[in-house]
């Protein structure tokens, strides 16, 4: 993954450009020491001057108003908020037209902020002041007040708390003064810059030091980054909050959220002031002291399935290759390319207007269809159907281009992460954004009838803790859909979505990540030093959970590993330094469930025998009797010592034949 | 009557021409003129070559000026090119950081890869010496 990065010959700023911020997915705002406020195109490359303010207006940020999907009047939209030298905040419509002063602090005003849900905003001063504001300008509180100038401040993603700097130190502190405050020594500059992402909920700093360091809302650190040779004065996170950008003087760093660098370029541009990510987080706006405003996008992609690789090579190019057959071509779009998903066959790719859909049996004539808006944060697909997250909503699509669902879920879907969304071959699961406690699950419509949005079943979960992530097994019939669930103590739950009374199963404690395997209902969860396999989830008895799980250790697999995805009995981790490994576990139990989800027992029966493991006779044992085939679960039971069961069966079979042959 | 003329200053010539001058002032007063012609002559002469000596002067000046400024240029050049050197030195060594940690984590990878080879190769036997 790398930057591409492009800027116009001359500068168009005659000064220092301050700030720049994204109007849509393809304009950006600029403004500078000249004071000119410009509008970029990106699509036809031009640079438009809005308006230019008087001679004493000189900007230190800029913020547009968020555009949220829900509510707010038409008229509040592309409100610009800009904090100048002299103290004041302006809001300036679209036009450049400013629509109202307000003298804010002493000293210049550093910086100021729309907050998330838009009610409010703040700005924070050098007289060491952050104070919060009424959409309208009026004071509502002085939330800090201290003798050192305060150089950055943001909002919380659910806009009740804020985080400002302090020399050394980051602080959190919350609107209701009630709660304390959490205040910790960052760094061993002076912090120029910070940013709190959404999705993630993990902040980043960067300051004098040189240093960029990513901590979680309580102060811990999970990551620094190499020392840089000049200050850091501008961070950013992604949208989805997988990386973040760090710019210093003739230096930008694209870093991944687990700290480690994907790639460091050096435009000469003196130093970046600010960074501002486009909302579908595929380019950045930097503002850089030279005048330039530079544009970057991500190009460099990659994405393997299977015997398929694909990269994104350009703007709209995408490379595709079949590794076994050495087939290799280069897919053209019309527009820019923002997401690629690669799996179940499938490569769908989410461009600026259009979502093509291409089948890798024969990618060169893929389905088509309009996307309601350009900015599509997330690509989900499963065995049937793929799921499209944008900013207006959610909706689910059949691999023939067919809307079958959009799911309403309420809260704003472009802030939901990968972890809070998990995609089954007939439902949706989605963990509600202002209760992380309560989990919608959407029926999809299956077969050839369409239903209305309206009457798809909702099932709602309510789970005990905070949910931090979902997924839907992949296999297996509707009733049998099982979702997996991490909660903030870490511990993992299955539960089965279907049931009248869902029953949150405890599997285990202190796993990081899990996924379901895509072939079977085989799950795989990572802990700090080993990858535990549940074969049979829905086994009830404790024992013949225990009897089925396989745990295979692995070490030093660094801060933060995540599972990517589990094929075949081949786990693929993401550690802790970026490196992927590809680990194998329960290959025969994995053989194992796909003959007992198509009923070849026989088979099922004659791998045990050749391979003689343990727990592969346990898993049988276990399917055998939930799926009531009492011959193999009774050699199976037998050759796990479980001899009770064995009599149990024995008695079984001997007493009720009729009813067992009727079933 | 010559001693008469010569009273009121008039003087017979050696062609018995009537002259205001004495014969051998008139001599010297011709000799005096083109004394005087050569003089001027010299000077001019003079004032060319100096003007040329003064227009080779200042070339030297300027050339001497110039080189004098590339020299401070080339200076400040050897001076600055030890402190690129040391700037390229820490951008290569920052490169190189990126690329070794980008090499591990393909190390790493390759390691994995090779151990999963392995365990299926063992498994592939394993299978075929049940048959």
């Amino acid at each position: 993954m790398k930057f591409k990065i492009s800027s116009h010959k001359e500068p168009k700023h005659t000064g220092v450009v301050v700030c720049v911020c994204w109007n849509n997915t393809e304009d950006v705002f600029s403004c500078g020491d000249d004071h000119k406020l410009l509008k970029w195109n990106l699509v036809n490359n031009e640079c438009l001057p809005v308006t230019t303010f008087p001679d004493d207006f000189y900007p230190t940020s800029m913020h547009l108003f968020p555009k949220t999907s829900l509510g707010g009047s038409k008229h509040q939209h592309d409100v610009i908020l800009i904090s100048t030298a002299d103290g004041k905040f302006h809001i300036v419509n679209h036009n450049g037209r400013i629509e109202k002063s307000v003298t804010a602090h002493e000293g210049a005003c550093l910086t100021a902020k729309w907050s998330p849900d838009g009610a409010g905003l703040l700005t924070a001063g050098e007289d060491g002041f952050v104070k919060i504001w009424s959409r309208n300008g009026l004071l509502r509180s002085t939330l800090v007040q201290s003798d050192v100038p305060c150089f950055d401040a943001v909002w919380s993603p659910d806009s009740n708390a804020i985080l400002h700097t302090k020399e050394n130190f980051l602080v959190i502190k919350h609107l209701s003064s009630s709660s304390k405050i959490v205040k910790w020594k960052a760094h061993d500059g002076l912090i120029l810059c910070t940013a709190w992402n959404a999705n993630n909920n993990l902040v980043v700093s960067g300051a004098e030091d040189g240093f960029t360091k990513i901590w979680d809302t309580f102060g811990q650190q999970i990551s620094v980054s190499v020392k840089h040779d000049q200050p850091i004065t501008s961070v950013s996170w992604s949208p989805a909050g997988d990386m973040f950008v760090a710019g210093s003087f003739n230096l930008t760093r694209l870093c991944n959220a687990n700290g480690w660098s994907y790639c460091l370029d050096r435009p000469s541009t003196g130093s970046i002031y600010d960074i501002a990510w486009s909302m579908d987080g595929t380019q950045l706006a930097a503002a850089c002291a030279n005048g330039h405003v530079i544009f970057a996008h991500i190009i460099d992609r990659e994405y393997t399935w299977k015997n398929y690789s694909c990269t994104q090579i350009g703007r709209k190019v995408i490379s595709i290759k079949d590794i076994v057959s050495e087939e290799n071509d280069q897919l053209d779009y019309p527009d820019r390319v923002i997401q690629i998903s690669l799996g179940f066959n499938h490569l769908v790719v989410a461009t600026v207007k259009q979502c093509f859909i291409h089948k890798l049996s024969s990618w060169n004539t893929p389905v088509t269809f309009d996307l309601k808006e350009g900015t599509v944060s997330m690509i989900l697909l499963s065995e049937r159907c793929l799921c499209v997250v944008e900013r207006a909503g959610i909706s689910v699509y059949s691999y023939m281009g067919r809307l079958l669902a959009s799911p309403r879920c309420g809260g704003r879907s472009e802030t939901l992460g990968k972890s809070s969304v998990s995609l089954g071959p007939d439902t949706l699961a989605v963990v509600d954004q202002t209760d992380r406690k309560l989990i919608h699950v959407f029926d999809l419509p299956t077969g050839l009838i369409v239903r209305s949005s309206t009457d798809s079943t909702v099932t709602k979960l309510n789970h005990k803790m905070t949910v931090s992530t979902i997924a839907l097994s992949q296999t297996g019939p509707i009733n049998d859909r099982q979702m997996a669930l991490l909660d903030y103590n870490k511990d993992l739950y299955v539960v089965s979505v279907k049931d009248v009374k869902p029953k949150f199963v405890k599997l285990g404690s202190q796993v990081l990540s899990v996924v379901w395997s895509s072939e079977t209902e085989l799950l795989v969860g990572l802990r700090a030093n080993a990858i535990v396999a549940w074969c049979c989830p829905r086994a009830v008895q404790l024992d013949w959970l225990v009897l089925t799980t396989v745990s295979k250790e692995v070490t030093d697999l660094g801060r933060n590993p995540c599972i990517l995805s589990e094929e075949d009995g081949i786990v693929r981790i993401c550690k802790g330094n970026g490196s992927v490994v590809h680990i194998s576990i329960a290959a025969f139990q994995e053989k194992l469930l796909k003959y007992v989800s198509t009923n070849m027992w026989q088979d099922a029966l004659q791998l045990c025998r050749t391979v003689e493991d343990e727990t592969l006779w346990a898993c049988l044992a276990v399917l055998a009797w939930q799926h009531h085939q009492l011959p193999v679960a009774e050699e199976a039971f037998a050759l796990i010592r479980q001899y009770h069961q064995v009599c149990y069966i024995q008695h079984l079979r001997s007493n009720v034949p009729e009813k067992l042959s009727a079933s | 009557m010559a001693e008469e003329l010569q009273k009121v200053h008039l003087f017979y010539d050696d062609i018995n021409k009537i002259k205001v001058l004495e014969e051998n002032v008139l001599k010297d007063t011709e000799d005096l003129r083109d004394t005087c012609k050569e003089y001027e002559n010299k000077v001019q002469n003079f004032e060319k070559i100096i003007s040329s000596l003064l227009d080779l002067i200042k070339d030297l000046g300027d050339n001497v000026e110039n080189k004098k400024m590339a020299a401070i240029g080339a200076m400040n050049l050897l001076k600055s090119i030890a402190k690129d050197k040391e700037s390229e030195q820490l951008k290569l060594q920052a490169e190189i950081n990126d690329k070794t940690s980008l090499l591990e984590q393909i190390d790493s990878e390759y390691d994995t890869l090779q151990i999963l080879e392995a365990t299926q190769m063992e498994t592939i036997e394993y299978l075929t010496q049940l048959r």
